[in-house]
């Protein structure tokens, strides 16, 4: 659900220079200058993470919860899944100097079909992987926006961490410094 | 906003497919589908045997060595791919701004016709329903967007926004008195498509039962449509208000697992696709092809400004 976010929020130019982050995608980038996007989160889940000393800043966007439903896939896309991705993440994240102890981490999406009875709850088993993870990890999930039936864009900008969410027309702050 | 007259008389305003896109159609949608035929249109149009050549050719789909000639490119790769992306490239025209009245990013509609043709391809030849048909079916069954496109182009004003746990096609039908998937088939009428085609997009969110006119066909389509939402491929602000009919998972022995696999599936043929056309195709610069920087070897990652 939807957390409170700070109302600081510093405006960055929309020419400011960007990476996308596909649909299985991971983006890290040392650069502060720099900021992550990613489109069209229905079910899948974007997770962001910044590191607040060394403004690294990284985004992922997965599809399922587990890569155990198709290993070969798995192999070639670890970023498709929850269970690859997000260690992943935080791989390329300490690459750039950043330490999972000072991170802060985010995330936006993992809606749901309309009328799921139960069969389906991918967007629910999306979010469940993603805080047995930040829980093995020791990261502190500092503010998600998840759930529901729409879909959503989440931007990260590295030189602040602040996290935006896209939805139905209006953006929202998720997370600020 | 219009009348729902409005709204059905700009189907008569939408520009017409290629010739050679809708004889495939025709031909690959319909009864005992003839590849030998579809290889011989193909050939008939220069543009369209060009881009299949392309593809042919590119380190993606695996070619060692050139292929030259559309022949050669049959022999490679066997008839039913090549009309396959054919067909996938006949399209890309129609749906580059499609979707646009809900939201959908340029580019989007057609990478999420791409991903659940192939879906709809391959759950159709696992369940004994014609992979062709399936395949025709599932690449046009949003055509009916168009429509509402054009209209919004025409009488302008804000996007319209479905309320929450609403299912997407009562709200288009609460708002414009219609809703795409009775467009598009009507639209598939009047291209000539076979009737199970039409009826296959008329009802690829809602496939009704057996003894109430369903078919294979229908509920495979249905299940590709939700596999390539799953993937994220084609969302708007419809999000996923479109249900998931259990009836139809239960029709064809398909569970959830089997549903995330197909959405994976999708998702690969989209990518792949796009690494087979330089990652150009369809896409502004604001919706960049997907990077997979961790996936798809020598596709970097784009950086915009």
């Amino acid at each position: 659900m939807p957390q409170p976010a700070s109302s600081i929020s510093i405006p960055r130019p929309l020419d400011a220079p960007k990476l996308t982050v596909g649909v299985a995608d991971l983006q890290a980038t040392g650069d502060r200058a720099m900021r992550i996007i990613t489109h069209a989160l229905g079910s899948c889940i974007g997770v962001t993470a910044w590191d607040p000393r060394t403004r690294a800043a990284g985004m992922l966007h997965y599809m399922l919860p587990e890569s155990k439903v198709s290993p070969d896939k798995a192999e070639r896309q670890p970023a498709m899944f929850g269970d690859l991705g997000v260690p992943l993440l935080l791989e390329r994240m300490k690459a750039l100097g950043a330490d999972p102890k000072r991170m802060v981490v985010c995330a936006a999406g993992g809606a749901e079909v309309v009328a799921d009875g139960g069969r389906f709850r991918i967007g629910a088993r999306n979010r469940t992987i993603l805080r047995k993870l930040a829980w093995k990890h020791g990261l502190l999930l500092a503010a998600d926006d998840t759930g529901g039936n729409f879909s959503r864009t989440l931007t990260i900008d590295a030189e602040c961490g602040t996290v935006r969410v896209r939805t139905q027309g209006e953006e929202r702050t998720l997370w600020a410094a | 906003m219009g009348s729902l007259m409005d709204i059905i008389s700009t189907l008569d305003r939408l520009p017409p497919l290629p010739a050679a896109a809708t004889r495939l159609l025709q031909i690959l949608g319909g009864p005992d589908p003839d590849l030998d035929e579809a290889v011989r249109i193909i050939r008939t149009d220069e543009s369209l045997t060009a881009s299949v050549l392309r593809t042919a050719n590119s380190a993606a789909f695996g070619a060692r060595g050139r292929t030259l000639d559309l022949r050669s490119a049959v022999v490679r790769l066997g008839a039913r791919a090549v009309s396959h992306h054919a067909l996938e490239l006949a399209a890309a025209p129609a749906f580059r701004d499609a979707g646009s009245a809900f939201e959908v990013r340029r580019g989007e509609q057609w990478r999420a016709a791409i991903g659940g043709a192939r879906a709809a391809e391959e759950l159709g030849a696992r369940c004994g329903a014609e992979p062709e048909r399936c395949f025709v079916a599932a690449l046009l069954r949003d055509i009916g967007r168009l429509a509402f496109d054009l209209h919004h182009a025409k009488h302008g004003g804000g996007i319209p926004r479905p309320a929450a746990e609403e299912d997407f096609l009562a709200f288009e039908q609460r708002t414009f008195g219609i809703d795409h998937a009775t467009l598009g088939a009507e639209l598939a009428t009047r291209w000539g498509l076979p009737y199970e085609v039409c009826t296959a997009i008329r009802h690829h969110h809602h496939p009704p039962a057996r003894d109430e006119g369903g078919s294979v066909l229908l509920d495979v389509v249905h299940l590709a449509d939700a596999a390539a939402r799953f993937a994220g491929l084609g969302l708007g602000c419809d999000g996923l208000l479109y249900p998931v009919s259990d009836a139809a998972m239960d029709r064809l022995g398909v569970d959830r697992d089997d549903l995330e696999r197909l959405a994976l599936a999708a998702a690969v043929a989209v990518f792949q696709l796009e690494a087979e056309l330089g990652g150009a195709e369809g896409h502004d610069e604001d919706t960049p092809p997907v990077s997979h920087s961790n996936q798809i070897a020598g596709h970097p990652a784009r950086r915009t400004a």
